[in-house]
């Protein structure tokens, strides 16, 4: 069956589930993390029965009803591809992945698209309390159905909660409550969550500073600016706890992830972390060549990062490929071996099964059952395979953190010199305010690179290598595809730009003129 | 418990008629509406209704049928033998 | 309770929201007295 184990397949699948990922993620931050600024702006207004803030929570509430109805959907395509590119992968997933799924189509559009109808025409036509808690609902539905798409993403990563059953070669949900409260899933969650609060709060951000230098709407935007600023500020330290606890599980259950995350060759006791460095280029497994031309490390912070221990061992690339006995880690070689002895077991089984061979079938199974754990690595060929892209993953991950903790400074001074009257003198910040906007874009897709493309050779962690998990489908199939919905979400997000774009060149409503708040 | 129920179907109504006015006095609603429409016509008619279920998924002839294939993928792509 | 810090951790979640409420109204407040002397509204 090796000649069906089409590499263009494989990669033209990946190329297009990278591409539906990218632009679905270019809409959903805005919707996860607007929606709260907007419940903010309008408890205040219920509260101190101010209009003006009102009228703050309907603007926002328009651009947010912009990128709701051009982005809503878009994951359907990513739905469509489980179904035909990743056929295999979803068969062997079985109810794990399907019943989130599932959970969050019925949360998507039953709870957000009743409420989001109440939030966009509501204003006015039923109680202001009715109205507010609708947009609370609209806000807290938004964030529960990423909660079931990353429960199902966490699993990939960190699978619990299941069994194999050979006879039908699919994981079958034995404890639900380990698969959602996998620490995992739960922690990934709050990270993914809270870097679409970042987001937006840049989002808010970046339109009022366009508004200040331009001398419009200037109460308007510096009281949005003070609830985004001050939004954006919690949620970017929070983003660098979560981001804390990423690493942490990382460690645990990913070290060839973290390996790569770190350019961490020879494993080490007490290892640091690099803050700056650049990495080798050529540098591979067991050359001896040193992994960095230069770097400036942190001492013992990755041991402390990783394992909560100033002096913990943290593996290598060296060591996950070729084995540390004195560590106790397996070499690549060793698990490839018993995975083949899994996967073998496994077709064992199946013919016994046919031939009535009870006792055959129990012995191929106590066998499959042994070494079910290095299932995944009976797949590879090449043990050095186990390890992401090095530099890809290391430069990816460092632009995160880097533009993350760059944005808290930029939170914390913007609120500053918003409350104390001073942003108009600081016409750089404001400029520096709207480019944040882009930059908190390429620091989530960098977070996505480090989470998605770190846990290569992997979609579901040690179990499923990518390249079994696509379907029997022409790779001219998926090209197509990729063509198709290259050309579809490119029209949208071009439609989401301009039609932003003017709606923010309009500005909110003069009272006179009468409403246009969708 | 009537007086709710009937307060409720008023904001429902409300709701609608708010709704229907927005679509008609303004254009970036009806732009959206568009939006929306077209895109789940494409969505879920063009894509998940005829092209994905005509042309594009693997098919099986039952459930049994793919479980044996996800088995033969899984049992022989390691088999450099088969190379 | 297997999952207890997991759900812990989880909770923070509407618990951050609702200090991210409570920080902006405050924040709000320093702003509008810095600002009383100026326009209340566009």
């Amino acid at each position: 069956m090796i000649e069906n184990l089409d590499m263009a397949l494989v990669n033209w699948s990946r190329g297009q589930f990278a591409l539906v990922a990218f632009y679905h993620w270019l809409f959903i931050p805005l919707t996860l993390g607007m929606t709260y600024i907007i419940a903010f702006a309008q408890t205040i207004h219920v509260r101190t029965g101010n209009p003006e803030w009102e009228r703050i929570a309907k603007f926002w509430a328009k651009l947010f009803g912009i990128n709701f109805a051009i982005g809503v959907g878009t994951g359907i395509i990513l739905g469509l591809e489980f179904g035909t590119n990743w056929s295999n992968y979803s068969w062997i997933s079985g109810d794990i992945f399907g019943a989130p799924l599932a959970a969050e189509g019925i949360l998507a559009f039953f709870l957000e698209s009743t409420f989001v109808a109440v939030m966009f025409f509501g204003w006015g036509k039923v109680s202001k309390k009715f109205h507010l808690v609708s947009i609370y609902l609209v806000a807290f539905g938004a964030s529960l159905s990423a909660l079931w798409i990353l429960v199902a993403n966490g699993w990939m990563n960190y699978p619990v909660g299941m069994v194999f059953n050979p006879d039908n070669a699919r994981h079958e949900m034995v404890d639900f409550w380990a698969v959602l409260f996998s620490p995992y899933a739960v922690n990934k969650f709050l990270h993914t969550i809270t870097s679409g609060f970042v987001i937006s709060s840049f989002f808010i951000v970046a339109v009022s500073a366009w508004y200040i230098l331009k001398g419009r709407n200037l109460m308007l935007a510096k009281r949005s600016m003070v609830v985004a600023a001050t939004f954006g500020l919690i949620s970017s330290i929070f983003l660098a706890t979560t981001g804390d606890g990423s690493a942490y599980w990382v460690a645990q259950k990913q070290p060839a992830k973290l390996a790569a995350m770190e350019g961490l060759y020879e494993g080490e006791e007490g290892a640091g972390l690099v803050a700056i460095g650049m990495l080798r280029p050529g540098k591979e497994i067991g050359d001896g060549q040193n992994a960095f031309i230069f770097k400036i490390e942190i001492p013992k912070l990755l041991s402390v990062l990783g394992y909560r221990n100033a002096d913990a061992f943290v593996p290598g690339a060296e060591d996950l490929v070729l084995g540390n006995e004195a560590q106790g880690i397996m070499s690549a070689e060793e698990k490839i071996r018993r995975g083949r002895l899994a996967l073998d077991a496994l077709a064992g089984y199946k013919e016994a099964v046919a031939l009535d061979d009870e006792a055959g079938a129990l012995a191929s199974r106590a066998v499959f059952e042994e070494n079910y754990y290095y299932m995944g690595y009976g797949h590879l060929f090449d043990p050095n395979g186990i390890i992401p892209n090095v530099p890809f993953i290391f430069y990816s991950f460092r632009i995160m953190v880097m533009l993350g903790f760059a944005f808290i400074a930029l939170f914390l001074l913007l609120l500053y010199l918003t409350v104390t009257n001073k942003l108009e003198e600081n016409r750089w910040l404001l400029w520096v305010g709207i480019f944040s906007l882009p930059l908190a874009f390429l620091a989530s897709m960098a977070g996505w690179i480090v989470a998605e493309v770190g846990r290569q050779p992997w979609t579901i962690q040690g179990l499923l290598p990518t390249m079994v998990s696509t379907s029997n489908i022409n790779a001219n199939a998926v090209i197509l595809t990729f063509i198709m919905f290259a050309v579809l979400l490119t029209i949208l997000v071009l439609a989401e730009y301009k039609i932003m774009l003017t709606a923010i060149r309009r500005g909110p409503d003069n009272k006179e003129k009468g409403g246009d708040n969708v | 418990m009537g007086k709710m129920l009937k307060g409720f179907l008023n904001s429902f109504v409300s709701i609608f008629v708010s709704g229907y006015q927005m679509f008609r006095r303004s254009r970036l609603a009806r732009i959206l509406l568009i939006i929306v429409v077209v895109k789940f016509l494409v969505f879920f008619g063009l894509l998940k209704g005829f092209l994905y279920p005509r042309f594009l998924e693997p098919h099986y002839e039952s459930e049994q049928q793919q479980s044996e294939q996800v088995i033969r993928d899984f049992t022989t792509t390691h088999k450099p033998s088969e190379q | 309770m297997t999952h207890l810090s997991s759900i812990l951790w989880l909770l923070t979640w509407p618990v951050l929201i609702y200090v991210g409420y409570r920080l902006s109204v405050y924040m709000v407040k320093v702003f509008e007295r810095n600002n009383s002397q100026d326009q209340v509204t566009d």
